[in-house]
């Protein structure tokens, strides 16, 4: 016999009995209706159990809550987020504050050495670095005690030399160039890492390396550096490269390599600055605020190209895989060809990347907030920490063709170039954010004296900066574009 | 459509309901001969004799009328009239000097004049067993199914009665409706 099935039971079940009642029993069962009927019960039905429609007004009131609360929840959730972010920055620049006296870096392709650094200030005090990687740790950055990499190379004690002069030199260097860019950063670079990842700039163009790896030991170590570093006053660490003898160049956190050593001959003569670049804003904004020009020491160019190129820093930069390369004819200068440079390395990379400049093309090369170009024939190029934004002045040939090199970025052993045709052909042109970044460094180098912003319109800057402003209405950055409009204006007004 | 149906039996069964506490003996007989076909048929699924369903029927209503002051019209008369039937029913299966053996009854259903003996004997006996099987299950899967598909009332009146959601009621029915399948593939007799 086949087996049952539910729906042949159920059809079987709901067949209909055409037994018809015996006849006579409609008439017993009537018969047996007594003459005294007991009372019906005249309360109301019960209201049915079970999932009843809602009243349209409630559900109306529900849907709105359930709005309400998922638009708060967002809210939160990001404020959380920005908020961890804030907290993070400010315990790394109070760890900054704690550490005394930051430690002399290596500088390898540094043409003028300058005298040793203070003994005091080589050693880094180990309660601070210990609070320091405790503090990162508090706030979710398990870059922590694990595995840090390998210390800057010690620096041989470089012998006293008189202090840079303001104008272009082109210091004699025989080491090899690339030396510490091979040895210092860049982790043991797998052939296949090219950077699937890495999309086009702004502008110019993209140039990108390899997407690395996290590795957040290195990260803390690259941290805890910084922190140990502190900050010399920019007059310290200027550096005048002559492109055919200055070609490579290395930036991190702290600046670049020059600028370490400029640092450690500057470090006799001026007094060391223990404050941070967070910090250094703020007192130049308060100093604005109050009426007053800041004073011209406490004004860095990296602090406000950091403060308005966020692109490096911050949880967004960490999902993102792009190393980024741009450009366009710098804004300020009737040099023939002269052109700024970008290139932002964001946090999420945790890596270095080395910047060479190509000799053929560009003569002179300068990262913003130093003094003196470098010579690319000489010094090549630069090197940028993870979480950096660097802007460089460049001097190309006159005769430079769209399809050259200006610059190439590497990473492990990738590379990538950056043309002069991927530039824009006038800095108007740019992306509005790279005018806004090359504004704001621009307003640093008048503020701070820079012999390089000694002809600069104010009046000029605030109308770029408006036009800037315009253009970035409506985004995220408009906010700001307004901040810089309103400091160049304070600017220009107490400068006048 | 059977929904608006039944809404039109209930105004016209709480009218009948309404005479019926006023005293009206007319009302009653009304109820009566809107449901008394109902629950004989009940009752002749339930035993599968219909001269027994026709004594379970006549005893229904005598206790229908003794209970009348707890009918709390939480369901419907005819559902209220159905659970007094099927309880009717399961106590006169224990009375013992009352039990009948089953297997001895299905000769009477079998109708004259209908399909050829041997099918409308083998239907017989596939509908005996299925009828055994139901009165195997559990009370709550049980009464769900005899309410549902011998006294064709709707699940939503079902559950009222029981004070429990359709939802559980249609799990009941799937449950019994599997147990049924289990029972009779064990049973093939």
């Amino acid at each position: 016999m086949t087996p049952w099935k539910t729906s042949e039971i159920a059809r079987r079940l709901a067949e209909r009995d055409d037994v018809e009642p015996p006849e006579g029993l409609l008439e017993k069962i009537k018969s047996d209706i007594p003459a005294e009927l007991p009372m019906v019960p005249t309360l109301p039905r019960v209201p049915e159990i079970g999932p009843r429609p809602t009243p349209p007004k409630r559900r109306v009131w529900l849907m709105a809550a359930s709005l309400a609360a998922a638009v708060c929840g967002g809210a939160l959730g990001l404020w959380m987020m920005q908020n961890a972010e804030i907290k993070k920055q400010a315990m790394e620049e109070t760890a900054r504050q704690q550490v005394p006296a930051p430690a002399p870096a290596p500088a390898p392709a540094v043409p003028a050495p300058a005298p040793a650094p203070a003994s005091p200030e080589a050693a880094p005090a180990p309660a601070a670095k210990e609070k320091a990687a405790a503090d990162l740790k508090a706030l979710g950055d398990v870059r922590g005690e694990g595995g840090v990499p390998a210390a800057p190379k010690p620096i041989p004690p470089p012998a006293p030399a008189p202090p840079p002069p303001p104008a272009k030199t082109a210091p004699p260097r025989d080491e090899p160039l690339s030396v510490q860019a091979e040895s210092k950063a860049v982790p043991a670079p797998e052939p296949a890492e090219v950077p699937a990842g890495v999309v086009g700039g702004v502008v110019g163009g993209v140039a990108g390396g390899s997407p690395v790896e996290e590795k957040d030991e290195r990260r803390a170590d690259q941290d805890k550096e910084e922190m140990k570093k502190g900050r010399a006053p920019q007059e310290a660490q200027s550096s005048l490269q002559k492109t055919p003898a200055a070609k490579t160049d290395r930036i991190s956190a702290g600046g670049n390599e020059a600028g370490k050593r400029q640092l450690s001959a500057g470090a006799a003569a001026q007094p060391r600055r223990e404050v941070s670049g967070d910090a250094m804003m703020r007192q130049s904004r308060q100093s604005l605020a109050e009426g007053r020009l800041p004073s011209p020491e406490t004004v860095r160019v990296e602090d406000f190209v950091s403060a308005y190129s966020p692109a490096a820093r911050g949880f967004l930069a960490r999902s993102r895989a792009a190393i980024q390369a741009d450009g366009a004819p710098a804004p300020f200068t009737a040099e023939e060809g002269s052109h700024l440079l970008r290139v932002t390395v964001p946090a999420a990379h945790d890596a270095t990347v080395r910047v060479d400049f190509n000799p053929a093309v560009v003569t002179s090369w300068r990262r913003l907030g130093t003094d003196r170009s470098q010579a690319t024939a000489a010094t090549r190029g630069d090197s940028v920490t993870a979480g950096i934004t660097v802007l460089y002045a460049v001097t190309l040939k006159p005769e430079t063709q769209p399809s050259q090199t200006i610059l190439t970025l590497h990473l492990g052993q990738t590379a990538q170039d950056l043309h002069l045709g991927a530039l824009p052909p006038s800095w108007e042109k740019a992306a509005p954010d790279l005018r806004l970044v090359s504004l704001a460094a621009q307003l640093a180098e008048v503020l701070r004296g820079s012999p390089w912003a000694q002809s600069t319109d104010l009046d000029d800057l605030v109308r770029r900066a408006h036009r800037v402003a315009a253009d970035l209405a409506g985004t995220p950055r408009a906010a700001a574009a307004a901040d810089l409009v309103k400091m160049a204006e304070e600017v220009a007004r107490l400068k006048r | 459509m059977r929904e608006r149906a039944d809404a039109g039996d209930a105004g016209e069964e709480g009218r009948l309901l309404a005479a019926l506490s006023a005293g009206d003996r007319e009302a009653a007989e009304r109820l009566v001969e809107r449901t008394y076909r109902t629950v004989f048929g009940l009752l002749r699924r339930l035993s599968g004799d219909a001269d027994l369903a026709a004594d379970l029927t006549q005893e229904t209503y005598r206790k229908a009328w003794v209970a009348l002051h707890s009918f709390d019209r939480r369901a419907q008369f005819s559902t209220w009239l159905c659970r007094i039937a099927y309880n009717t029913f399961l106590n006169h299966l224990r009375r013992p000097r009352l039990l009948v053996p089953l297997e001895e009854k299905h000769e009477t259903t079998i109708a004259a004049g209908g399909p050829a003996a041997d099918e409308s004997l083998g239907l017989a006996i596939a509908g005996d067993r299925l009828r055994r099987a139901v009165l195997a299950l559990p009370e709550d899967l049980r009464f769900t199914v005899t309410a549902l598909f011998w006294g064709d009332l709707p699940v939503r009146e079902i559950a009222l009665h029981e004070g429990v959601t359709t939802v559980a009621i249609r799990k009941r029915l799937k449950r019994a409706l599997a147990a049924l399948a289990l029972a009779l593939e064990e049973d093939p007799q």
